[in-house]
């Protein structure tokens, strides 16, 4: 236990923990900030998503006829404050668009009514036509439900076309926009990437540095003898673990401050333009993302300590890190994190891909194990 | 063995250690196979292209209103030979049925009319589209959306004043109405943008990585105190210098010269290499190249070889600096690669825009703007002479760096 807790000290050394914290300040400015930051992103995701925290409580889920004639009459009354609006604006009358039909319906070729126009949606302080445009979405995503679908169909292979013809049939439509689930679909790439970069830099010194020292041949020399590589890996092992979940706790306590709890309830179909492979809610899909990017990262710390252990020298240890890191970025967060369940790819990809790298880290790291008990140590 | 022989051969020793170490090879492999791949998958429009070259052959390399209308003459030509009357109605008339029906010479040479169509019209287009640029309103802009104090605002709208002789220039001698392959096909940003962008980053890995391998070896292989010990001594470390400075410009010509030999093998640039980066053909998002010299695209190209190569040397130069201090590669190399990135994050770190400007002095923005070079613009970056003073600054930086790293090696103790 001891020599434990002196090799979670080697690991955890000051210098490590202050490149680690560089490491995560530039990356977090560079990738994670953007979707805290600007989340909702300007127009119309921000009217999207104000009107989807009203009536998230009100509709739940699903529409039905009812909960449609319900929004659509808030519409009208929106629709009503607009047309008071332009019937007094005289610029809106003078160049005939005294009503919000007239305003929404416009000749394109008309160039005193597209100034207007342009005028009112990006120069103005009036809300009505982001907000009214924005109800428009829902109230058409209603009326066209089936449709989506039907598109989406289009071209699908029939694994696909079996999803989207179950949806249907199971009558899950989408009803709400995806601003929040492309938000958490950026922001959850990133900090797979930052993460990633954080428990590899961290834990790749870890054999190499006592090679280095060339304290090795005592350390297996001695009673404890060579157990103590168990020791040190285990040390490892708990290290990675530490920073993924203190780095997981603190970019979700961050990623809270985006204020998305109203949607968690939703099932992961209600957001449209992505489809998924199952019907998860959206607080489930979080959990299953960060519990994905927890094992990636367990296992990158398994495959890393595996290297660590392999390589004859620093040089090599970079070369060969460089390397896995690009795998695991443009791969392993960008394709499988991103795309998680998403139906874009076949529904056994991601489990695939996650399983063969298990299997093969495992096995490295078998190998490396059973390696070190007999490999000469002079 | 002559004193000079005894140079070159401690260099070589030096070198070896890199050359011979078969892990650079195969990550130099892996990033040239991982350039060439990008090149290929991507390269579906390359016979597309060639009809700028046709054109060039043709017409010569700009153009005039005359020669649109000896173009369009030729097209109309061609359509009657297809059996058409006019070449718009034959275009518009062109549909998938029709299409499929004829042979495919008829095919190919429909194509061929459709393209020069498309460019024709582009070119006709051009001089309309290209005047409405409005740099006074761009410099505005500008001035209204910072806050300066008034000697950088000075200085700001002195800049954007000399852009906009510049662009009345290019406008006066018709620099812009060249030849070139349509800004919706994004090649400038696929040679500049993309693929130089990739072997600037895949240059800064590797030579960090080689430089950090030379300058720490002794300390790592704990030979330091046989080395430093002997005659020769501590003068090691010059030796060490240069041997990383020529495997670092051996690295830069492999790595460059495959993977943009490939690119120029894959796409036909043959009738190109005169044509100004300026030309407003070259138009691939809100605004054109407006260069703040007339540049051909081989001097462009050559140009923004010598660039990367020289950031490349100052960030062999600041590894090696670090080295000295640290003396551990790992470390080094994560420094050195974090400096790089710290000075792309760190302007935004400071909205201030005294700090701001001077920030924009820095090697992470070259190497990530290649297409960027020369251009004049609405940042910071955009600056006449940017990329001068940017290097010239930062080689101060580097070699005063390198020099003063040295002085301290040769006093430190060496255990």
């Amino acid at each position: 236990m001891r020599l434990f807790l002196y090799e979670m000290k080697k690991i955890f050394s000051w210098k490590l923990i202050l490149l680690v914290l560089l490491v995560n300040l530039l990356m977090f400015k560079v990738l994670l900030e953007f979707d805290l930051e600007y989340f909702p992103n300007g127009r119309p995701a921000g009217d999207d998503f104000k009107i989807e925290q009203h009536i998230i409580s009100k509709y739940g889920a699903t529409m039905d006829e009812e909960e449609f004639l319900d929004l659509q009459a808030t519409y009208e009354e929106e629709v009503a404050k607009a047309d008071a609006f332009l019937a007094n604006d005289p610029k809106a009358i003078a160049v005939e668009m005294d009503s919000y039909e007239n305003f929404r319906d416009f000749d394109y070729g008309n160039e005193e009514k597209m100034a207007y126009h342009d005028e009112m949606f990006f120069n103005s302080e009036e809300d009505f036509p982001w907000v009214l445009q924005a109800y428009e979405g829902y109230l058409e995503r209603y009326q066209h439900k089936e449709k989506a679908l039907v598109a989406n169909m289009k071209g699908a292979t029939p694994a696909q076309k079996k999803r989207y013809e179950q949806l249907l049939e199971e009558e899950k439509f989408a009803v709400y926009t995806d601003t929040v689930t492309s938000n958490f679909k950026s922001y959850k790439t990133s900090m797979a990437i930052v993460i990633f970069l954080s428990v590899a830099i961290l834990i790749s010194p870890i054999f190499l540095r006592d090679v280095n020292a060339g304290v090795v041949p005592l350390q297996y020399s001695s009673k404890k003898g060579r157990s103590v590589y168990r020791t040190k890996w285990l040390a490892g092992l708990v290290s990675s673990i530490l920073i993924a979940s203190i780095l997981l706790i603190l970019y979700m306590t961050l990623y809270a401050t985006n204020d998305t709890s109203s949607h968690f309830d939703l099932p992961l179909y209600t957001f449209g333009w992505d489809y998924f492979w199952y019907d998860i809610t959206f607080l489930q899909y979080i959990t299953l993302s960060i519990a994905v990017i927890f094992g990636m990262s367990v296992l990158l710390s398994i495959l890393t300590m595996a290297i660590s252990s392999l390589v004859p020298n620093t040089i090599v240890l970079i070369a060969v890190q460089i390397v896995i890191m690009f795998v695991m970025i443009a791969g392993g967060a960008t394709v499988i994190i991103n795309n998680l369940i998403n139906i874009w790819y076949a529904q056994a990809f991601v489990p695939s891909v996650l399983t063969i790298f298990a299997v093969v880290t495992i096995l490295v790291a078998g190998f490396v194990w059973r390696r070190e008990g007999k490999r000469d140590i002079a | 063995m002559s004193r000079k022989g005894d140079r070159v051969y401690i260099t070589w020793l030096e070198m070896r250690k890199v050359l011979l170490s078969p892990v650079f090879l195969i990550l130099l492999l892996l990033m040239i196979g991982f350039n060439l791949f990008s090149i290929w998958s991507d390269s579906y429009n390359r016979e597309e292209l060639q009809v700028v070259n046709k054109i060039i052959e043709t017409y010569g390399p700009s153009f005039n209103d005359d020669i649109l209308q000896t173009m369009e003459r030729d097209i109309n030509q061609l359509v009657i030979e297809l059996g058409g009357t006019s070449t718009q109605a034959f275009l518009e008339e062109m549909t998938y049925e029709i299409y499929d029906h004829a042979s495919s010479e008829e095919q190919h040479q429909i194509d061929h009319i459709s393209l020069l169509y498309t460019y024709v019209q582009a070119a006709k287009e051009l001089e309309a589209r290209y005047t409405a640029i409005d740099i006074a309103k761009l410099k505005q802009d500008f001035l209204n959306a910072q806050t300066m104090p008034s000697w950088l605002e000075q200085k700001m709208a002195n800049e954007f004043d000399n852009w906009h002789a510049r662009f009345d220039e290019i406008v006066e001698t018709n620099e812009y109405k060249q030849w070139f392959f349509l800004g919706e096909y994004g090649m400038h940003s696929k040679l500049f943008r993309s693929h130089m962008k990739t072997l600037a980053f895949e240059g800064v890995l590797i030579i960090a990585l080689l430089t950090a391998l030379i300058a720490n070896y002794e300390f790592e292989h704990r030979t330091q105190l046989v080395t430093y010990a002997t005659k020769k001594g501590r003068k090691l470390i010059w030796y060490k210098g240069f041997a990383s400075l020529v495997c670092s410009l051996m690295v830069i010509a492999v790595l460059f010269g495959v993977t943009l030999g490939t690119y120029f093998t894959v796409y036909d640039y043959s009738t190109m290499w005169q044509i100004d980066i300026s030309s407003g053909m070259n138009w691939e998002y809100t605004f054109p190249y407006i260069t703040w010299w007339s540049i051909s695209l081989w001097q462009y190209l050559l140009l923004a070889v010598v660039i990367l190569t020289f950031v490349l040397i100052i960030v062999m130069l600041l590894t090696f600096t670090i080295s000295v201090f640290v003396k551990n590669s790992y470390f080094t190399w994560l420094l050195s690669v974090l400096l790089l990135l710290a000075m792309y994050v760190m302007p935004t770190y400071f909205p201030n825009s005294t700090l701001q400007w001077m920030m924009h002095y820095n090697v992470t923005l070259l190497l990530l703007n290649p297409h960027q070079f020369f251009n004049g613009g609405t940042s910071f970056m955009m600056m006449q002479y940017h990329e001068f003073s940017t290097l010239l600054l930062w080689l101060l930086i580097a070699s005063a760096g390198t020099i003063g790293a040295i002085r301290h090696f040769n006093v430190k103790d060496v255990v």
